[in-house]
This record gives structure tokens, sequence and C-alpha cells, in this order.
């Protein structure tokens, strides 16, 4: 033990020294070991509260090891010296083994171990605030005279001062840091669920919500995804692209095991979320294959990990992995709940990603049932079909619908364009083309034919205005000459014929259908002699669009006036639209393109 | 309240990319109840099925809550859309 220096100066290097300790464990230091010895203690020992029963050990100093150890974390008990000092806010004076023993006689044998003898215990009070208590224990009996005992007291209240400052201190760091993290949670999770809406693919909008993730909350973020009974691993970040590249070839050389229990791809499957608050070298020794796998994965230096599935109506998809590594973070369970947060967000909207595209993918499915998969042969006649929806998945499927009905003296044709897309124009398109096949059975003209399918639209959209559509009908009779065709149209447009290198627009007018109970109707009859050609098209010719200009019915006309078999104007009517709209094509569009044929006669 | 009137005018394209901020001009409009609606589609650049089905609704809605709707049409692709239709009887045109 120092030579004694003034007690003055000594309680005021205690103090100064107090003022600059920051944490509660500095403080138990000081108080075990600096006081202790201002005080000519041979062991002490602080104890914080840790809860309204508890005391918590902050530092012993004095005590063999095995006899401290056991007071790490004391419950409070009435009848105890240090209890009784805590719970009546007084020090406790035990000055010799006797005393111990008369007064404390269960607990006199501890209380004196190790050659103690007097013990002071002594409460750890701001105001009415409770902090803890403190045990100085001398060899030895020692009479507490009044002198020593204001001495000691004055010690601990300037020990507990600096521990209340330091639990303050603590608190307003750890709410500040709080509020801050909280902040920055809820900024990841507004900026996902923005990044979630982008017009990205899902792969992408993963590896943003990757490089959102390390950029704010881990050191490594990793997102995998369940791809039919496959586990992929869509995104690996990290805010060094050096260390990205170092993982890929690791998981290269060393493929991850499908079953290791916490891995993502496991979770992916489970759904059962993984946390380690800490990974413990063993962890990694335990999942490395060999002694260069584990220098490799410890070269790492993985701390702390949370997996999380991304789930979401019972689904699984796939998971979320954050990893803290050489910033030595660790998760706690809010960064867990957090995870589980971000996991949920992502995964909802990849999951309305999927019935978007499940959606489109019945759509378009429907669509193609609805088409005639060869058009029927029809003596007299040849026939060429073409339809071509948009190639782009953002654009919904059309209600573009071409028909053949073949009948003892020729055929019935159809061409329709159901307004709007989708499953519902996909379900209307269906609608008209059994409607029109049935009514032509039945013999109806065509204008009957439009009346009567136009009060089945109006009886399935339930008698209010639906969805609308264009419908061009034609009868088409064969005749020595070629044949005869009737045609009517609802609001479609004008078919057109081709004579001789020239291009007529045949007008029948006529109202759209599904709208309204009453629609005017006309018939218009004309001849298609031998080598004569008609062309039935949807809007999406017309309307197809280059930079500043629809293809409008001039180019029509151009195109298909050389005339030619059937087929041919089919082809080279499509080929044009498509150069001039360079490939962008926003509409569907069917061609039905129907030739008097010149060799058979009737 | 007789005689009231709004009038909406339409420009540019009406197809599906715009049919969201037409779409709102209209119901503005209605809010304020007009005896008589008037769209004007003179203006309008292109118009597609889009287009001509937010003008049928638009005009269900008014006959349903007693207003009356009336389309100006100009001369440019509004008048082309609603006439190969067959809509032009349907509705009352202004010009």
């Amino acid at each position: 033990m120092s030579e004694r220096e003034s007690p003055a100066s000594a309680l005021q290097r205690l103090a100064g020294e107090l003022l600059r300790a920051t944490s509660p464990a500095a403080i138990g230091a000081l108080v075990a070991t600096t006081a202790a010895d201002l005080l000519g203690a041979d062991a002490a020992a602080v104890f914080a509260r840790a809860g309204a029963t508890t005391l918590e050990a902050l530092h012993t100093s004095g005590w063999p090891e095995e006899l401290s150890r056991p007071f790490h974390r004391l419950e409070l008990h009435r009848g105890r010296p240090l209890s009784d000092a805590v719970l009546d806010g007084h020090p406790v004076w035990l000055e010799d083994a006797a005393q111990w023993r008369l007064r404390y006689p269960d607990m006199a044998a501890l209380g004196t171990a190790a050659d103690m003898q007097a013990s002071a215990c002594l409460p750890l009070r701001v105001e009415d605030r409770d902090l803890g208590a403190v045990v100085f224990s001398f060899r030895g009996p020692r009479a507490f005279s009044a002198e020593e005992r204001e001495f000691l007291v004055a010690v601990t209240a300037l020990c507990a001062q600096g521990l209340d400052r330091a639990r303050l201190l603590v608190a307003e760091r750890t709410a500040r840091e709080t509020a801050e993290r909280q902040l920055g949670r809820m900024t990841v999770l507004s900026r996902t669920t923005r990044l979630m809406e982008a017009p990205l693919s899902v792969e992408e909008r993963l590896r943003q919500l990757a490089d959102l993730a390390v950029a704010e909350i881990a050191d490594w973020c990793a997102v995998h995804l369940v791809r039919g009974g496959r586990v992929d691993q869509v995104a690996v970040a990290h805010s060094d692209p050096t260390k990205v590249a170092f993982v890929a070839q690791l998981q290269e050389r060393y493929p991850p095991d499908p079953d290791a229990a916490g891995g993502a791809l496991r979770v992916s499957r489970t759904g059962e979320p993984a946390y380690y608050p800490e990974i413990p070298d063993e962890l990694l020794t335990a999942a490395a294959v060999d002694d260069e796998h584990l220098a490799l994965i410890r070269s790492i230096g993985m701390r702390s990990a949370v997996v999380v599935p991304l789930a979401v109506r019972g689904r699984k998809l796939g998971a979320l992995t954050l990893v803290q590594a050489e910033s030595e973070r660790r998760f706690d369970h809010i960064d867990l709940a957090f995870a589980q947060q971000l996991a949920t967000t992502a995964a909802i909207a990849l999951d309305n990603a999927r019935l978007y595209e499940e959606q489109w993918r019945t759509a378009h499915t429907l669509q193609a049932a609805l088409l005639p998969t060869d058009l029927p042969a029809v003596p007299g006649l040849r026939l060429a079909a073409r339809y071509r929806s948009p190639a782009d998945t953002d654009v919904l499927v059309g209600g573009d619908l071409y028909d053949v009905v073949p009948e003892p003296d020729g055929c019935g044709v159809v061409v329709a364009d159901v307004c709007g897309k989708g499953a519902a124009a996909a379900a209307l398109t269906a609608l008209i083309r059994h409607t029109v096949r049935a009514e032509i059975d039945h013999g109806h003209g065509p204008a009957v034919v439009l009346e009567r399918l136009n009060r089945a639209m109006l009886r399935a959209s339930g008698g209010r205005p639906g969805r609308f559509a264009t419908v061009a009908q034609a009868r088409i009779t064969r005749t020595p000459s070629g044949a005869t065709v009737r045609l009517a149209s609802a609001g479609h447009p004008p078919p057109l014929v081709v004579r001789g290198g020239r291009t007529e627009a045949v007008s029948a007018r006529g109202t759209l259908l599904g709208v309204y109970p009453d629609v005017t109707l006309t018939e218009v009859t004309f001849d298609l002699n031998h080598g004569e050609i008609m062309v039935l098209y949807t809007d999406g010719v017309t309307e197809a669009r280059d930079a500043d200009e629809l293809y409008g019915p001039e180019r029509l006309e151009r195109a298909v006036a050389p005339g030619g078999p059937a087929g041919d104007v089919a082809d080279r009517l499509l080929a044009d639209v498509d150069a001039f709209q360079h490939g962008r094509q926003r509409d569907d569009i069917a061609i039905l393109v129907i030739e008097a044929d010149a060799e058979v006669g009737p | 309240m007789t005689g009231t009137t709004a009038e909406v005018a339409l420009s540019g394209e009406l197809d599906i990319s715009t049919y969201e901020d037409a779409l709102a001009q209209l119901a503005a409009a209605e809010r304020s109840a007009p005896e008589l609606l008037v769209v004007d589609l003179a203006g309008l650049r292109f118009v597609d099925s889009t287009g001509v089905r937010l003008v049928l609704s638009a005009d269900e809605r008014a006959r349903e809550a007693g207003r009356r709707l009336a389309l100006r049409l100009g001369d440019g692709p509004a008048r082309r859309v609603f006439t190969a239709l067959g809509l032009v009887d349907r509705f009352e045109v202004l010009d």
C-alpha cells in the first residue's frame, strides 16, 4: 500500500477520477480500488441495482476469486448486512467477528472469511435514487470512530454521485443511439417500400435492396430466392467489391451446404429465421469442410448474423441474410425484428410481382386458347391469319380475336377487338368467340349475329355498360365466279378489298357492341372474284406508331395493294407494320386475309 | 341551380398512359355536379379505345346522376374515332 497522502488531497484526487469515468463499470473499479485504498480497506465490492430485488457486482477487489465469484449477482435478502444497508438506506457497521456472529450469525463465516473481520456496508444513494451498495472490508477488527464513519459515508456519497452521473450518461447515450437507429431503420424501411415499387426486374430490385442494407444496417447482405425446386442466391452486397468477389470465389470452390442449419438455403425452405447475436469460432469450425476453408471463412471476420425468411401469406419466397463483420457491430433482438419487417416488406412486393406475372401468363394462355390453332380448309377460298401480341411483359394481353367457321357453302369469319387488357378482356373475347360461332351455326346473317352478340355482352356485364368491343363479321358464300361477301361491322375498322392492284375500304357503318341496348348495324354485300382478296384487321395495325406518326390507313392500303396469295399479303402487312414501329409494339395485332381461289370452282 | 355548365378540355394524346390524368380532370369537374358537362376532345392529337371508354363511363355517370354530357369533337382524331365506332349519334355533339 502506498504511503498515505492527506485524506483531503486523496479525496480530491478520487473526485477528479470519478468525474472522468463515464461508465458504471469504470466507477465501480475506481470505488473498489482507489477509494478502498484511500480508506485503508483490504477488500471492497461495488454493487449496482439490477432490478427491483437484485444487485449486480460492478467490481470486487481484495477477495480471492472463489469467494467473490458467487456474488456477481445477489438477490436482496433482509437479514443480510448488504441487503439491510440497501433496503434501509443506512450503513451497517460490523467491527469484528463477534459482531458478525451476534448480528448476522448465518453470514458470519462468509463475512469473516479470508481473514476479514470488520466490514462497512454502505448504500449508494443520490437523493431518492437507490443505485446499489458498496462493502469495504478490513483484516482484523476495526472500531469505526465517528470521524471515520463520517469519512466513509462521504467517500461513498462521492462514489454514488459518480455512479449516478455515469448511469445517466449511459442512459442518455443509449437513448440517443436507440433514436438514431430507429430513425435509420424507418428510413431504410421507407426506402425499401419505394424501391420495391420501382419499375425494375425482381432481381434488380433485390440487388438494390442488398446495397441499401449494406449502406445502412449491415456489413454484408445476401438475398436468396426460391425458384421451382431450387434456391438461388440473387444478390450479395458489401461496400467493398473485392470482398464480394472473394466470397463469390469462395462459394464457387466450396458450394454452400443446402441443409446447413440456419443457412440461407434452409431458411428459404423452412421459413424459420436464424439469429446469431455472436458467431463463435466453433460455429465456423463446424461449418468448414477443411482447414483451408476454415481459414478463408475466418478471414471474412463474421461477428453476428440474422437470416430471415422472405415469406408472405404462408408462401416461402426466399431469405434475407444480414451479417456484421469488420464494423464489430452486433445484432440484437430489435435488429432481428427489424430484419423481419424489412423481409416482409420485400416479400409482399415480390408476391405482388409474382401474382401480376401469373395473371399475365394466364391471360396469354387464355388468349392463345381463343385463337384457332389452324384455320379450317374452306373449298374455293384461301385463308391466312396472323396474330401478334406485344413482347413486352409489362403490357397486359389485349382482346383481339379472329375466327373462321366453316359452312357447307363457304364460311363465316369474324375479327374483333375488345377494349382493355388482362384476364377480364380475355374472358369477354371468349364470350364473343363462342357467341358468334353459335349464332353463325343458327344460320343468322352478320347484322343479326352482331345484334345478338350485343345482347349477350350486355347480359354478361349485368345490364350495365361494360367493356365494349368492335367486331367485323362476314358471311362468305361460294359462287361460280368466286364468292359473295355479306359484311356487318360494329364500329370496327373497315375491311379492305384488293382488286387488280387497287384497294377499296368497305364501309359498313355500325355501333360498337357492349354499351347500348339498341345498336345500329348495316350490312353490305359485294363479290370477290377469283384472285381478289379481302383483308380484315384490328386497330393494332392502323394505330401502330413510330416516333411521331400512326401507321394509318394509307400505309395499310399500300402494303396490301400488290395482292397475291393470302399468306403473302398477311406476311407482308405484318412485316411492314413491324418495321414501321421498329419492333416496339404497343397493342395486339390481328390480321385475317380471305382470297377467292382462282383454281377451285364451286 | 339551373344552367350550370362545366367544361373539360383534353389535349395531347388520350390513351392508357394519360387515362388517369384525364379521369382526374373529369372527376374534378363532376364534383361540382354541373347540369351540363362539356368534354372537349377537339384538341386531341390521338385517342384510342381507352379514351373512348373514359367518355362512355363519364356519360354513364352523368345519366345516372341526371346530368347531361356533351362533346366537342373538332375535325381531327376524336371525330374520326367516334364516327368509326358509330358513337356520334349517341352523344350531344356541340360542333
